[in-house]
């Protein structure tokens, strides 16, 4: 598995850095005009758009060679070849977390209470986001599952947002909850894990059927 | 005879096309000629051993284990040569050696850097400027760096000059010098496999032909072009298949079931192979 890092960082790293220092310069930008308070929150966002770009990338790399031909009839297993792209996206995960909490905690110097939301939004909402993409990825190919994936995600998005009139009813049912906010967190945080695990139990089953 | 590999009972199925069942087994310390005409199910079955594809039904066996794809253990003593090398165009030679030395347990960087010598091949190169026939220089550079028991090539060198397939050639027979070591290879250019195979396996619309010793089948097998005269004392058994040509007739023959007066010419693999695909074969004999 270290193998399969190593070659998607090796490719992706350009676009990688590219992509950061587009983002980083839309912060900066953002930080101008509406000041530290609202900017370090899209941090996680930025880390979610990151996997929303290199994920597809490095399938897309490996369709394009047939990379899944040498890999798997060579020593990888299906398990493994998979679990390396979600490794991927635990990677951007960890920084994600670890970049949204330095900068909320000692930049923005954001009160803990909340502090919370943030940071795990940071681990959380690429994760999500990686859980989403991959299966219809490895069901469908880097092209037509990129297909497959936009129409989940606007099915998503239609649902936030016929949802949205509910949301504030919702915050305030979760701060009436016992140990608002760690109990909240801890569901967030489990409701996504269970849904990486389902995600990567589906990819691994698809993966494992196919014939090359 | 000990097989390296065995294979058993292998059957998958498509739409329009049926492979086995096969049974074939490769020796301990030999190199095993593949052949077959296109869309026999050469590359089915080597797909087959490797995973790449998933047979309904049979078991393969290397070095008396089981093979299983979802453990792929054995497969570090296992070379692979496919008719391409799927790496990224993107990447450079160097950063391929990187990647087999975290993908390979038994990596081996030296006899990785003597191969790329060997072959004049570039470190800085990127896949994407590499010709075919560095391409699968490289690809068997990289079945060899992990000191495999067993190489498998399939049609690995098709659409190269004749140098790079002696070079390549060469190689092979290096590598079966230590003799618990053993090759596979499919080829559509059967002058290679006359140089260099003990065995040859020929299978022919999903289905194994022969395993035979390359020098006993041309010692087994005989071309006859009969006068009238001659047919009727010859053994109908001893007919194998025959061509028509603008020339008269031509037989393939059982040697030993032959006239031993008779004047008998040696063929070809190629010959063989053809008179088993094209011939009007002998219905007798079951072929």
């Amino acid at each position: 598995m270290k193998a399969l890092i190593y070659k998607d960082m090796t490719l992706s790293w350009r676009w990688s850095s590219g992509i950061f220092l587009l983002l980083l310069a839309i912060l900066i930008g953002v930080g101008i005009t509406s000041g530290i308070d609202n900017t370090w929150k899209i941090v996680p966002a930025v880390f979610a758009f990151h996997t929303f770009i290199l994920l597809p990338l490095t399938m897309g790399y490996d369709e394009e060679s047939s990379f899944e031909a040498f890999a798997l009839g060579n020593v990888a297993t299906a398990k493994t070849y998979v679990t390396g792209k979600y490794v991927f996206a635990w990677i951007e995960s960890v920084l994600g977390l670890i970049t949204t909490f330095v900068v909320g905690a000692f930049v923005a110097r954001y009160p803990g209470s909340e502090l919370i939301f943030y940071v795990l939004s940071g681990l959380l909402i690429p994760l999500l986001i990686s859980s989403i993409m991959l299966p219809p990825i490895f069901k469908y190919g880097a092209e037509k599952g990129r297909g497959v994936m936009a129409i989940l995600y606007i099915l998503l998005y239609l649902s936030i947002f016929g949802l949205r009139e509910y949301l504030p009813g919702l915050y305030e049912w979760l701060s009436s909850l016992p140990a608002f906010p760690w109990l909240p967190a801890l569901i967030f945080l489990g409701v996504v894990l269970l849904i990486h695990a389902l995600s990567f139990v589906l990819s691994v089953k698809w993966q494992e059927k196919k014939e090359f | 005879m000990k097989a390296i590999l065995d294979i058993q009972g292998l059957t998958k199925t498509y739409r329009d096309f049926q492979l086995g069942p096969i049974d074939l087994q490769i020796p301990t310390g030999s190199i095993v000629g593949f052949i077959g005409e296109n869309g026999a199910g050469k590359s089915t079955t080597i797909k087959s051993i490797i995973g790449l594809v998933h047979p309904e039904e049979g078991e393969i066996f290397f070095e008396g284990n089981r093979l299983d794809p979802k453990s792929r253990e054995l497969f570090e003593r296992i070379g692979v040569g496919l008719d391409e090398l799927h790496l990224p165009k993107e990447m450079t030679i160097t950063q391929i050696g990187i990647f087999c030395h975290k993908f390979f347990r038994d990596w081996d960087p030296s006899l990785f850097e003597s191969y790329l010598r060997r072959f004049s091949l570039s470190e800085r190169k990127k896949m994407k400027e590499l010709s075919r026939g560095m391409r699968m220089k490289l690809s068997l550079t990289i079945a060899l760096s992990h000191h495999p028991r067993l190489l498998i090539l399939d049609e690995a060198t098709s659409g190269l000059d004749p140098i790079v397939r002696e070079e390549i050639l060469d190689i092979l027979l290096e590598f079966i010098q230590d003799e618990r070591n053993s090759v596979l290879i499919s080829s559509h250019i059967l002058s290679d496999l006359e140089k260099a195979a003990d065995y040859i396996a020929f299978i022919h619309q999903g289905k194994m032909v022969f395993l035979e010793e390359k020098d006993m089948l041309r010692e087994d097998y005989a071309l006859y072009s009969p006068k009238e005269t001659e047919r009727e004392s010859v053994d109908p058994a001893a007919i194998v298949a025959s061509r028509k040509n603008n020339f008269g007739e031509t037989w393939l023959v059982y040697r030993n079931r032959m006239p031993k007066e008779w004047r008998l010419d040696r063929p070809s693999i190629e010959e063989i192979m053809l008179f088993y695909l094209k011939g009007e074969k002998n219905e007798s004999l079951n072929i």
